[in-house]
């Protein structure tokens, strides 16, 4: 795992400068909330949809269960964004904002 | 008021609610990347048309300049420790910050980083939430009640409790 140390090295070395206390704060809060959202969307999924879904929608579904990227999702799935939002929905995964 | 330029997700979702129109309360028109519009499937692109055709919204051709910043900032956030900007959410990044528009966007990835980067530090990001509150500030739960039906979006307690609501 980096440091902030190395994470404000890394940015320099692409030409940002980074606010080193936000950081900390950032991933904190991140952690936190992914925790949260990955629950939410495991208890709410209807699995008996997803599993009758075929591949690579279905791999994709449990993918979007797992890390909640839409967008990772749907170029698994191979298809447009909102149609793979329409199975999100249909497939009662929540989105966590 | 102002322009914001949209990424695809933010899109995809606020398409879905009843009151979509109302976002143009808070902003005079939308910008929305080609890039963007190109991740959109048919039902997308049908609810964007009328936006477009009255020019409430405008596309944004693919520019080299924003689309080497876009590069330089996906790059970047691939460090282990951040969370993970895709292209079309860094190219929304790179043209709000040239051209000093606010970003829409449902995802964690350019919020965090405009607060990360000193360099981004000016660019306003928002998400579906942050527009239910600029529109509704008096009727906030029921508007979040509703957003939810549409969607299938749902937000953490923590953000809520941000905006005043115990859920």
């Amino acid at each position: 795992m980096e440091s902030t140390a190395e994470t404000a090295e890394l940015a320099k070395q692409f030409g940002f400068t980074i606010n080193k206390r936000a950081l900390a704060k950032a991933l904190k809060e991140l952690e936190e909330l992914e925790h949260e959202a990955r629950e939410i969307r495991a208890k709410s999924a209807d699995w008996e949809y997803i599993e009758k879904q075929p591949d690579p929608l279905k791999a994709a579904l449990r993918l979007l269960v797992e890390t909640g990227d839409l967008r990772l999702a749907a170029h698994i799935a191979g298809i447009p964004l909102d149609e793979l939002d329409e199975h999100r929905i249909k497939a009662k995964i929540p989105l966590v904002l | 008021m102002s322009t914001a330029v949209a990424d695809t997700c933010f899109l995809v979702h606020w398409l879905r609610f009843r009151d979509r129109e109302r976002i143009f309360e808070v902003f005079e028109s939308i910008a929305v990347p080609v890039m963007v519009l190109d991740e959109m499937g048919a039902r997308g692109r049908v609810m964007l048309a009328p936006w477009l055709a009255s020019r409430r919204a405008f596309l944004i051709p693919r520019i080299n300049d924003y689309e080497v910043e876009a590069l330089r900032l996906v790059e970047f956030s691939r460090s282990q420790r951040l969370p993970t900007l895709d292209p079309p959410e860094a190219y929304c990044l790179a043209v709000a910050k040239r051209r000093g528009y606010a970003v829409l966007t449902d995802n964690k990835a350019p919020k965090y980083l405009a607060q990360i980067l000193k360099d981004y530090s000016g660019v306003k990001i928002l998400d579906s939430l942050d527009i239910l509150a600029l529109i509704y500030c008096d009727d906030l739960a029921e508007a979040v009640k509703a957003y939810k039906e549409d969607t299938g979006l749902v937000f953490s307690k923590t953000r809520l409790k941000t905006y005043g609501i115990d859920s």
